[in-house]
């Protein structure tokens, strides 16, 4: 019962921290000492602000009532801090005061600690303006904390640093009361500290405009003392640090600095201010002008300046950066002075890096020696102002010059040795671990990976390797487990050799196993110690010999890193060859490329195409023409469309071949590749795009659009964790796609939009079928139907030829049937034997078409349900052209029933004939309205007729018509904005997602309280909701009520807009029905519990909520088990029942026979299948508290046994509407 | 060659995991050890309804803050009853009186408890369900 302590907020009251005293001893030892008046302080803060903060805030009030006697001390202690801070402004008790408060923090309770916080924060403006005359001058004496914290504690930056003080005394320097910034200032003034010279000039050159008119500065009576105490500090200053200020620099920088100002930047849109320029600004040039000749002691004045400010206060970069590279233009420094500007303590950034130390370097790089001082400094420098996700690497351009120092080396192995500590791929070390868990330094937003390829070019000198593919990092692999996330792929002599994040153990047992003389070796560069990573060195990776591996590691590694010499990373590097030549000299022993046939072909010449030219392209019968071909769809141009030169050439290439043989030949080339996983990474990628543009230009066949289909379904492949394959390809072939405006293209795109389950490709599809859309009159839907590809079907049949048989394809059924014709007349139904050894390369492409034509025609059988889904009715003319005599649509619609509106008849397909009930022949007229027969608006008799019908002729639907459950409503249903017909039902939430995700609806885990099972209905331009009550820790969720809104409502961007509920009479009715039957299989296969009285009733109260959690609910929750308990139960409840069918338990009423659902508990009609909308009246349900259960009752078994027992009862019910349903 | 064979895995219930024995001299043992050892189920709810019934409001949230404190009372006051309701033994014979009365049925391993006295021996795969009578005659229906 612990849980009435959480509901009602109850803590112990022993467990509740005693309250220190210390900082009531600090106080009252200041009154004391300074011999100050406690009576005053009672009377005229004391009380006053204590009433007043009573008043404003409920908390404060709380406490004073519940805890009075710790609530008064703890105010008493603050107030008097803040009092006396303002009263002495004396430090020594400002300090002792700040110490004391810090200490305590920890052991302080919430309420003493909210209380303790007002020293630092002070009282809002609100209070300040009520009541001047107390808050003033306590919220003066927080400032003064604040700013003694800033200048002399320096423990928490979030109570105070440098720029707060900066920021609290701009503030007061145009406030009202002038005694304030005179007290803050004063106070600052006294003090003596390195940044002081930057925070009065920070509120020297603070400025306010007058609010009438903008040009006018407010005069300021500080002034003047700011600008003697500028110069005073600047005075101190240069006889104290290491950097001389110069105030005529300081006073012609702020005029720089004024720039937000000037009428250029306020004239500039914001979004382009980051592309002004220097010479757009008088002041800038101007500055630079001033300070020609006085180089060194400028740079001093703006480093000083700039390295106070950690977070750049939002200059704009890259105009400043050009101010600093324009005045060090040429400017020799002294290599002393750059010493001293890289000593000065500061955050290291990469913009110092690049604008101040790097031109200061290369202008005296000539002077430099790697043993000099500062280069190590600087080697520093460039290697630790890296990391974050914005530079992954290190500056290019300071590597560079630090190789061309190292050049000077004299010693070769020494110089050989820092060059490769140079090398263009870095690697962080963790010391702890082993090789195993060296990571590469990569840009990852760099799709090109220059530094993973900068290595495998190395390994190539070693061992030819093709780079195959990165794996697209999982973010959700842990990094402790390197072996278990794979990171690229080489191909080695044809094998794929799949490289794990342990890849330098990878390659060094590839090296090992191809009995090379060169292992990967780290070489250390610096300490690294990031808290994200722990301990770590940042290293270079190098391929080395035996003798440079040894070299390293007695003359450098055991000399710098000692500690590393023994560390596991060098225990097991292992040499079988000693005597390779180092890698640097076999790097340069490579032998110049000679030009040869090779070299003029590119895709033969690439040896990351080398394994592809064997395995795949060496396999078709025109291989010598595809190199060819290959050759140019390599080199294919960047963009989003081909140029006309690249496509001429292309397509004369390709011309040779003859564009059919093309189109068959790539159809098996792609078939077979694309299982694998390489056609998306880099040069590929150029590759199977310009394969793509192959197909829709100059022209495109039904072939070839289905390529590009193909292409387009395995880009957009879900690969787990990560998203689609490539959507940049699937994109890139979509947008082809809708280029060519062909009908079967667009055929193609609905297709795949009534196929696809992953609704971020549906989503996409439906972006580029509202692009075709546009440029077409014909309805989407009719002009989806026109556009369905007939692949040459001639009446229904096919020839392909291969050599000189004959293979005839036409359909049977819903089967696509292959006859074989020799040519000798006979025909069999397998493939005659000699076949595939006389033209096997013809006989693969001949399979690869048929099984294309297999995947349109099984997926057209898709689109019936959406017939009635999105309330389909056509005319006769357009239903006979684009259905019934279509050859690939035709077959799906045998044994299917259509109604015939204009004439109120219906007909059914039976061997291609339109026969009626009364087994007559029947036809229609261009003019009639034919739509798909649906339980749900026709009659009952109507329904049995077409039962017995099937019955009679043993007639099995392929989308089942006339035994499908149907969801009618009542007047008073359709006149509503929601049903709560499917209300209360617990759902288990994981299995809902998988269920509902994979029926097309959208339910993700996202935005909990807001997020339920939604799907949006195109065509008709409305989104169903079966609303729930969503939240992550949950076990299972109770569904609420069934509404529709207007447009696409799926995505929940702002769940502060509601969308309006239609009336669901609006709703088609077969629309309608077929969304039931949705939400009932949900509701059949995930439901643990049918609870009105749970569901209504989430319970929620303070800190506490009641979650659905799995022990709420039964563990005999499933359809097998109430089976099972039901079967023994029917003669004791004395069930008219005749036991069970598949999951439904039958009742023999007297009006009808019924059968209820075990998993859901739904009723239906057992004849006609018809849902009978019967819900529990939730105010009957009473929870018996008589007895209590050992375990938990299992609601949806009351259910459907109350069920079961009202509707065997049919007879004795009342209610009319109950009956309107049942008879 | 030996053979390995492979037992299938059973899934146990919640309910039947803390039973330390399986066999039972009667239905009585069978109920106490349920009472006394089933702890997995979520007892919020229950706990929940009790202290809204000795309100009387009808959720949580329509207790106003002003009447916390007597709301606390109350809890305070009625605890060691409620913990009193709780007790194994009693809600066992409770539990008992009203299967004898045929008010709450039983259901093991397919078939309905007649008499309360025979011993039962259940297994790691039993289903044991107490199917409540007089819900099921309370629960009337309606259509919209």
């Amino acid at each position: 019962m612990k849980i009435f302590d959480k509901i009602l907020g109850n803590t112990p009251k022993e467990s509740r921290p005693k309250t220190n005293d210390s900082l009531t001893n600090v106080v009252l030892d200041w009154f004391n000492t300074g011999n100050i008046d406690l009576t005053l302080f009672r009377e005229k803060y004391l009380d006053p602000v204590i009433t007043i903060l009573k008043a404003a805030n409920n908390y404060t009030e709380k406490y004073f009532s519940e805890f009075p006697e710790e609530a008064n001390q703890q105010y008493f202690d603050v107030l008097a801090g803040l009092y006396l801070a303002f009263y002495t402004q004396n430090q020594e008790y400002i300090g002792r005061l700040t110490e004391v408060v810090l200490q305590e923090k920890n052991v302080l309770d919430h309420r003493a600690q909210s209380a303790r916080n007002l020293l630092f924060r002070g009282f809002d403006w609100k209070m300040e303006q009520q009541n001047p005359e107390v808050f003033s001058a306590l919220n003066t004496g927080s400032y003064l904390i604040k700013i003694n914290h800033a200048i002399s504690v320096r423990k928490n930056s979030e109570i105070g640093d440098i720029n707060t003080i900066c920021n609290t005394l701009k503030a007061a320097k145009f406030y009202a009361d002038s005694t304030r910034f005179e007290i803050l200032f004063n106070y600052v003034n006294k003090q003596s500290f390195f940044e002081k010279p930057y925070v009065i000039f920070e509120v020297f050159r603070h400025k306010q405009f007058d609010y009438k008119d903008k040009n006018v500065l407010v005069e300021n009576p500080h002034q003047e003392h700011i600008t003697t105490a500028l110069a005073t500090s600047i005075n101190d200053f240069n006889t104290t640090a290491d950097l001389r200020l110069d105030l005529t620099i300081l006073l012609d920088f702020e005029k720089v600095l004024d720039y937000p100002y000037d009428a250029k930047w306020t004239n500039t849109d914001y979004k382009k201010r980051k592309y002004l320029k220097i010479k757009d600004f008088e002041s800038f040039q101007r500055f630079i002008e001033k300070t020609k000749g006085k180089e060194a002691l400028t740079l001093q004045n703006l480093f000083y300046h700039f390295i106070q400010s950690a977070q750049w206060g939002g200059e704009p970069e890259k105009l400043f950066a050009e101010l600093f590279v324009q005045i060090i233009g040429n400017f020799k420094a002294d290599k002393s002075w750059i010493e001293k500007l890289l000593s000065q303590k500061h955050h290291v950034q990469l913009f110092y890096l690049q604008n101040i130390y790097f031109p200061l370097i290369k202008n005296i790089k000539n002077e430099l020696q790697y043993s000099d001082a500062i280069i190590s400094h600087f080697e520093t420098y460039t290697f630790t102002a890296f990391g974050d996700y914005k530079h992954p690497l290190p500056d290019k351009d300071s590597v560079n010059i630090l190789r061309e120092i190292v050049q000077k080396i004299p010693d070769q192995d020494e110089r050989f040795l820092y060059l490769q500590r140079l090398n263009p791929y870095f690697a962080l070390l963790r010391v702890s671990y082993d090789e195993r868990h060296i990571s590469l330094a990569m840009d990852d937003s760099d799709k090109k990976y220059p530094t993973l390829k900068a290595m495998i070019d190395d390994l190539n000198q070693i061992i030819p390797v093709g780079l195959k593919g990165v794996h697209k990092k999982n973010h959700f692999v842990s990094s402790d487990d390197p072996y278990n996330s794979s990171f690229f792929t080489l191909n080695h002599q044809g094998n794929d050799l799949v490289i794990t994040n342990a890849f330098v153990l990878d390659l060094n047992h590839l090296l090992e196993s191809q009995k090379a003389g060169y292992r990967l070796v780290p070489i250390p560069i610096i300490p690294n110690k990031n808290k994200n990573t722990g301990h770590t060195h940042v290293s270079a990776l190098a391929f080395l010999s035996y003798n440079e591996y040894q070299y390293a590691l007695n003359h450098f590694i055991a000399v710098k890193f000692p500690d590393l010499q023994d560390s596991n990373i060098y225990r097991n590097i292992r040499y079988d060859i000693t005597d390779a030549v180092p890698f640097w000299q076999l790097k340069s022993q490579t032998p110049p490329q000679s030009p040869s046939v090779a070299d003029s072909n590119q895709f033969l010449a690439d040896i990351n195409w080398a394994w592809f030219k064997d395995k795949y392209v060496d396999q078709l019968s025109s291989k010598e023409q595809w190199y060819d071909i290959m050759d140019s769809a390599i080199q294919c141009p960047a963009g989003k469309k081909p140029t006309p030169k690249w496509l001429e050439t292309i397509n004369s290439r390709i011309d040779q071949i003859g564009k059919d043989k093309y189109f068959k030949e790539l159809q098996v080339l792609l078939a077979a590749s694309l299982k694998e996983d390489f056609w998306y990474f880099d040069t590929f990628r150029t590759g199977l795009k310009g394969l793509i543009w192959t197909c829709t230009q100059p022209d495109a066949t039904d072939e070839s659009l289905n390529i590009v289909r193909g292409i387009i379904e395995n880009a957009y492949t879900k690969v787990a964790g990560i998203g689609p394959r490539s959507s940049a390809t699937g994109n890139l072939a979509l947008e082809t796609l809708v280029a060519t405006g062909k009908e079967e293209a667009f055929g193609l795109l609905n297709i795949m939009r009534n196929k696809t389950k992953y609704n971020r490709f549906a989503a996409v599809l439906e972006k580029y079928i509202d692009k075709f859309k546009e440029v077409s009159a014909v309805p989407e839907q009719l002009l989806a139907d026109k556009a369905i590809p007939k692949f040459g079907f001639i009446a229904g049949v096919k020839y392909l030829s291969i050599g000189d048989t004959q293979l005839k394809l036409h359909f049977e059924g819903e089967k696509l049937i292959k006859i074989w014709i020799t040519p000798d007349g006979k025909s069999s139904k397998s493939a005659p034997g000699e076949l595939s050894e006389k033209y096997p390369k013809l006989l693969k492409e001949a399979t690869e078409e048929v099984k294309q034509i297999n995947t349109v025609f099984s997926d057209l059988g898709k689109r019936l349900r959406t017939y009635w889904l999105y309330d389909r009715t056509w005319s006769g003319k357009d239903w006979l052209a684009y259905l019934y005599e279509h050859p690939l649509v035709n077959p799906h619609l045998q044994d299917q029933i259509w109604s015939n509106k204009t004439r109120g008849t219906d007909f059914i397909i039976r061997n291609n004939q339109m026969i009626t009930i009364n087994e007559t022949s029947c036809s229609i007229d261009p003019d009639d309205e034919i739509c798909f027969w649906h339980p749900v608006v026709n009659s009952e008799s109507n329904i049995n007729e077409w039962q017995n019908y099937l019955w009679e002729h043993k007639i099995v639907q392929r989308e089942r018509q006339a035994f499908r459950e149907h969801y009618p409503f009542s007047a008073t249903e359709l006149a509503a904005g929601q049903t709560e017909r499917f209300a209360h039902h617990f759902l288990e939430v994981k299995k809902l997602m998988a269920i509902a995700n994979s029926a097309g609806w959208i339910f993700t885990y996202v935005h909990e309280g807001q997020n339920w099972p939604r799907v949006y209905l195109k065509p008709l331009d409305i989104t169903a909701h079966l609303q729930c009550d969503y939240t992550r820790s949950d076990f299972a969720i109770p569904t609420k009520a069934l509404f529709f809104t207007a447009g696409n409502s799926t995505k929940i961007n702002d769940h502060r807009v509601k969308p309006e509920h239609i009336e669901i009479a609006r709703i088609p009715l077969t629309t309608l029905s077929e969304i039931c039957r949705d939400i009932d299989l949900f509701i059949a296969t995930t439901s643990v519990s049918n609870s009105p009285e749970l569901a209504s009733n989430r319970q929620e109260l303070n800190h506490y909520r009641m979650d659905y959690e799995k022990g709420l609910f039964s563990e005999n929750a499933s359809a097998a088990i109430r089976k099972k308990i039901i079967r023994r139960l029917i003669p004791v409840l004395n069930l008219n029942s005749t036991g069970f069918d598949g999951n439904y338990l039958l009742i023999q009423g007297s009006l009808n026979s019924y059968r209820i659902n075990l998993g859901s508990g739904f009723a239906q009609v057992k004849d006609t299948q018809k849902h009978i909308n019967i819900i529990p009246e939730v105010s009957t349900i009473k929870k018996n508290k008589k007895v209590s259960l050992p375990i938990e009752d299992d609601d949806t078994l009351y259910m459907i046994l109350a069920k079961a027992l009202f509707l065997q009862n049919d007879a004795s019910i009342r209610d009319e509407k109950i009956l309107a349903i049942l008879r | 060659m030996q053979q390995v064979i492979f037992r299938p895995k059973i899934r146990s219930k919640n309910y039947l995991e803390n039973l330390g024995i399986w066999v039972f001299p009667s239905l009585l043992h069978l109920i106490q050890a349920f009472f006394e050892t089933y702890t997995k189920g979520t007892t919020d709810w229950e706990h929940i309804q009790l202290l809204l019934a000795a309100t009387g409001y009808g959720s949580l949230n329509e207790i106003p803050r002003s009447e916390l404190a007597q709301v606390k009372e109350t809890v305070a006051r009625m605890q060691p009853v409620w913990e009193a309701d709780e007790d194994a033994e009693k809600c066992t014979y409770l539990l008992l009186a009203a299967i004898l009365k045929k008010d709450i049925l039983v259901y093991i391993d397919d078939r309905v408890i007649e008499n309360i006295e025979h011993k039962i021996t259940l297994q790691p795969d039993s289903i044991v369900a107490f199917i409540n009578r007089l819900k099921i005659t309370q629960i009337n229906f309606t259509t919209i």
